[in-house]
């Protein structure tokens, strides 16, 4: 008498013959893999801190304004040198018209209200001249070490 | 007989009472006219010293834009520059040498200008103009020459345009000079042709009068004055200009009563900033000085003779002499001058020849009076405040002020287009006369917080209100940058760009009623992002969001960044339910521009007395009002209306750069605001009605296209830069790819992703999936 195969379970109709039911479950691990460990590792995009998409750079430096701007930042430093706080805030208020993203400008121009008592006038100055140069370390140094002279807020990265 | 004695000696008696009664009468009345004319004397004098000082002190009071710094590099091209010496009297003239002040000439790509000298505020003081060579190198400053010294020059400025002049009700326009500033030539030749006995008379010239007289016996006319240039002052000063012989009389009273009181050369100098010599439009010029620079375009003490001349010439009727309408009868009439003045030994034959063959001066451009009125308005506002209004009119004041005079034009030009643009495209916005649709725009630089330009409605001669300033109208959503970032301040980390606020029905019990606001299409988003909801101007989020983070806190936010006005924390108040001006709004925004700091807003940078002296100086001021990294967030975000958002509209107008922005419309479309900003830049436009009639538009429809057309023309500084570098990150902020609907990390099947910016340590952790 002739013996039936054993009727396949619905799954096993579905899996075909066993030979390739094994690579495409094989098949089905590698994918089950691939997309769990994709879940757990964390975002796709990268996170970045200051580099990358995340733009510091100095917008303002190697233009014409700069250059410009830097002269007149020179001959304020001249000034202010020259014990003329006075005259140093005129030259340095206008090296900030020329380029308004000259840090330096800001930072020696804090230097001359300080000189001239005017302290919180400085402290705003300061302020911009950190957010401006991020991208010199020593010059915000310069800029941390003369708001911890005149105290007030903590700075603000 | 003796009754006849007694009667005769009766008689006597009489008549030597009657005599002498005569003679008291008469010696009374002599009393009485030397008294009358001792009184009338001192009341004379009197009157001759208070109009003197009154007078030799008067001066207009003039407003200075901003200079034009001159570096090698620079851009500015061709066009723009010939513009900007146009803008200050610079005359085109021919030659090849280094030209005279007030002069350039154009040599292939080299303008040769001749710099005025221009008195700066101190400590800064007087700039001594000298011959400059420009030479231009593709749209740029190539290099720049001092061409007296023959040495390379780094950086230069072109003198500020005088903007406006506050003039008093007389609309006099002058500009008083020592008699030491003014050259002999120019004296000499006044003198030739008005007074040549002038140091020789004492007010008044009998010799010359009777020569006028014998003269006009003999031709049978009248036709020679016989005044001195002390009568012609006293007539200009203190007498109406009718010829009777009482004024006659008076003049040569007056005039001899000042020259005792005055040396000659005070009543000279007097008379040369006195005189009266032509018209520009409505406004007299008088004085030598005020008509060197009208005539000549530069100060008198540059003047030659064959100017001198011309001047001295103009006096006598400077209609009928006038260089620019009537050049004939000025070239003779400056020979007249040059004849007498060589007939009088004060020249020699060769100079006169000289003099008589150079050309009469070519009329300068016509420099617009009103180019900024509403700025200027607002500038006599906050002059106000310190000076009263006859220190503004009358005593020379020099005032410097922020404006950029290119920004001002294409403020205007954006103003005066877009309305007209508007009203072709829209009939229901079309208006005559005070009703008509109006504009603000206000454009300031976030750096310093000076404000480039401002216009304060689309005709200032039709109404003098000034919207930039006065408008207090609800801003609607222009408000809402001030909720985000109120919320993304909150240190707990609890909000970030992607985190979700509901976009739902909203129904708020006020004291008013139920308050239930709804969005611009009337349809809810369900779960947004505060991203989404940002750049979409989503109502229903925002509001959720203000009462959610708190509307005090809200309040205290907008309060930092500068706004004033009836701030209330309502619920209303985040969709912008208080009113504000236009230029309170760009000050905010400034903050927002600036990273977070804000600069105090500033049209006067300082104020110079008629002496030289500075009388006040006003620094640059900036505070930090907010955190910078919250800041930076909400800018990116904003950046995202002009590509995704409600603004989107910007790149089909013609927009190509990478700015911020956020539009407003209040309730009832009665309101379109715009306010687009970068690193540079803050532009405020503000479009509506006075009489708060519907507008029917939205601010996206209504002012963006305002905005557009400025930034078009004047740029906004984010040409040539990528969208991620325009605002600098400050630190503490990573990038991070997010699901664009959850704000949560990508994962398969979730959907498109965008980069997002979050403050370190509130980036998402987990998978857009789990927030499904």
């Amino acid at each position: 008498m002739r013996r039936m195969p054993p009727r396949a379970s619905g799954e096993e109709r579905r899996r075909g013959r066993p030979g390739r039911s094994i690579l495409r479950a094989a098949g089905r691990l590698v994918l089950a893999l691939l997309v769990a460990g994709l879940a757990l590792a964390g975002p796709v995009g990268c996170a970045s801190g200051s580099g990358g998409s995340v733009e510091t750079a100095d917008a303002g430096a190697g233009t014409p304004e700069r250059s410009a701007s830097g002269r007149l930042v020179e001959r304020g430093r001249s000034l202010l040198d020259a014990d003329r706080p006075d005259a140093a805030a005129a030259v340095l208020e206008r090296a900030v018209r020329v380029d308004p993203s000259n840090g330096d400008a800001y930072l020696e121009l804090a230097r001359a209200r300080i000189a001239l008592g005017e302290d919180d006038v400085a402290r705003g100055l300061l302020e911009r001249a950190a957010a401006l140069l991020r991208p010199y370390p020593d010059r915000e140094a310069r800029v941390d070490s003369l708001r911890a002279r005149l105290g007030g807020g903590a700075p603000d990265g | 007989m003796s009754r006849r004695r007694r009667r005769r000696g009766r008689k006597a008696r009489r008549r030597k009472a009657r005599r002498r009664s005569a003679a008291l009468v008469l010696l009374a009345f002599l009393a009485l006219v030397l008294l009358s004319g001792w009184l009338y004397v001192r009341h004379v004098r009197r009157d001759v010293e208070s109009t003197w000082s009154r007078h030799t002190a008067s001066a207009p009071s003039r407003v200075f834009a901003r200079p034009l710094d001159l570096y090698p590099g620079r851009a500015l091209d061709r066009g723009a520059l010939l513009e900007a010496l146009g803008d200050r009297g610079y005359r085109r003239a021919g030659g090849s040498g280094a030209p005279a002040p007030g002069e350039f000439h154009v040599l292939g790509s080299r303008i040769l200008v001749g710099l005025h000298d221009f008195a700066y505020p101190p400590p800064e003081g007087r700039f001594e103009g000298f011959p400059l060579s420009i030479a231009e190198d593709g749209g740029r400053i190539g290099s720049l020459r001092d061409l007296s010294a023959d040495t390379a020059v780094y950086d230069v400025r072109l003198e500020p345009v005088e903007v406006a002049t506050l003039l008093d009700r007389r609309m006099v326009l002058r500009t008083p000079v020592e008699l030491s500033r003014v050259p002999a030539v120019v004296t000499q030749a006044v003198l030739s042709v008005e007074d040549r006995r002038f140091f020789r008379h004492g007010g008044v010239d009998l010799v010359r009068i009777a020569g006028a007289a014998l003269h006009d016996l003999t031709h049978g006319r009248l036709e020679q004055g016989g005044s001195t240039l002390t009568q012609q002052l006293v007539k200009n000063f203190y007498l109406s200009p009718a010829r009777t012989l009482l004024r006659k009389v008076r003049e040569a009273i007056m005039a001899t009563v000042l020259e005792r009181e005055h040396d000659k050369a005070e009543i000279l100098e007097a008379y040369l900033n006195e005189i009266y010599l032509g018209q520009r439009g409505p406004v007299s010029i008088v004085g030598v000085q005020e008509a060197a620079r009208h005539y000549f375009s530069r100060d008198v003490g540059k003047l030659d003779l064959s100017q001198a001349a011309l001047l001295a010439g103009l006096i006598q009727s400077p209609a009928r002499y006038d260089p620019f309408r009537h050049p004939e009868a000025a070239r003779r009439r400056r020979s007249i001058v040059l004849g007498l003045m060589e007939a009088q030994g004060r020249i020699g034959q060769e100079e006169r020849a000289r003099a008589e063959r150079e050309p009469l001066p070519g009329a300068a451009r016509e420099r617009p009076v009103d180019a900024a009125p509403y700025f200027v308005d607002y500038v006599e506002r906050e002059l106000s405040r310190r000076y009263p209004e006859e220190a503004l009119s009358r005593r020379g004041l020099r005032v410097f002020t922020t404006l950029d005079p290119s920004a001002q034009v294409a403020a205007r030009e954006a103003v005066e287009r877009g309305l007209a643009s508007l009203e072709a495209s829209y009939e229901k916005l079309r208006r005559d006369g005070e009703g008509a649709l109006q504009a603000a725009l206000v454009a300031m630089d976030p750096r310093t917080g000076d404000v480039l330009a401002l216009v304060g409605g689309r005709s200032y001669g039709s109404t003098q209100f000034n919207r930039a300033v006065d408008a207090r109208r609800q801003p609607g959503s222009l408000f809402k940058p001030f909720v985000y970032l109120t919320a993304l301040e909150d240190t707990t980390g609890r909000w970030t760009l992607g985190a979700r606020v509901a976009d739902s029905a909203l129904h708020v019990d006020t004291e008013e009623g139920v308050w239930s606001p709804s969005n611009y299409e009337g349809r809810e988003h369900g779960l947004v992002t505060l991203h989404e909801a940002l750049v979409h101007s989503y109502n229903l989020a925002s509001a959720r969001l203000g009462m959610d983070v708190g509307l005090s806190r809200v309040v205290a936010t907008a309060r930092a960044l500068g706004l004033g006005g009836r701030l209330r924390p309502l619920p209303s108040l985040s969709l912008g339910a208080f009113e504000s001006t236009p230029l309170e709004m760009a000050s905010a925004y400034a903050a927002l521009a600036g990273g977070g700091i804000r600069p105090d807003p500033l049209s006067v940078l300082g104020v110079v007395g008629a002496d030289g002296d500075a009388l006040e100086a006003r620094p640059l001021r900036m505070d930090r009002v907010a955190p910078a990294g919250p800041v930076y967030l909400v800018d990116r975000a904003l950046q995202d209306v002009l590509v995704n958002g409600t603004a989107a509209r910007a790149r089909s107008l013609g927009y190509a750069g990478h700015a911020a922005g956020k539009t407003g419309t209040s309730s009832d479309y009665r309101d379109a605001w715009f306010a687009g900003f970068t690193p540079s830049l803050v532009v405020v436009v503000w479009v509506g009605f006075d009489d708060n009639r519907s507008l029917g538009l939205p601010g996206s429809g209504a002012a963006l296209p305002l905005w557009v057309r400025f930034v078009d023309r004047y740029g906004d500084g984010s040409a040539g830069r990528p969208a991620e570098a325009t605002f600098p990150a400050p630190a503490g902020v990573v990038a991070v790819t997010v699901d664009s609907a959850t704000g949560r990390l990508p994962q398969p099947a979730c959907g498109p992703t965008r980069k997002e910016v979050f403050l370190e340590g509130t980036a998402p952790s987990s998978g857009c999936r789990s927030a499904r």
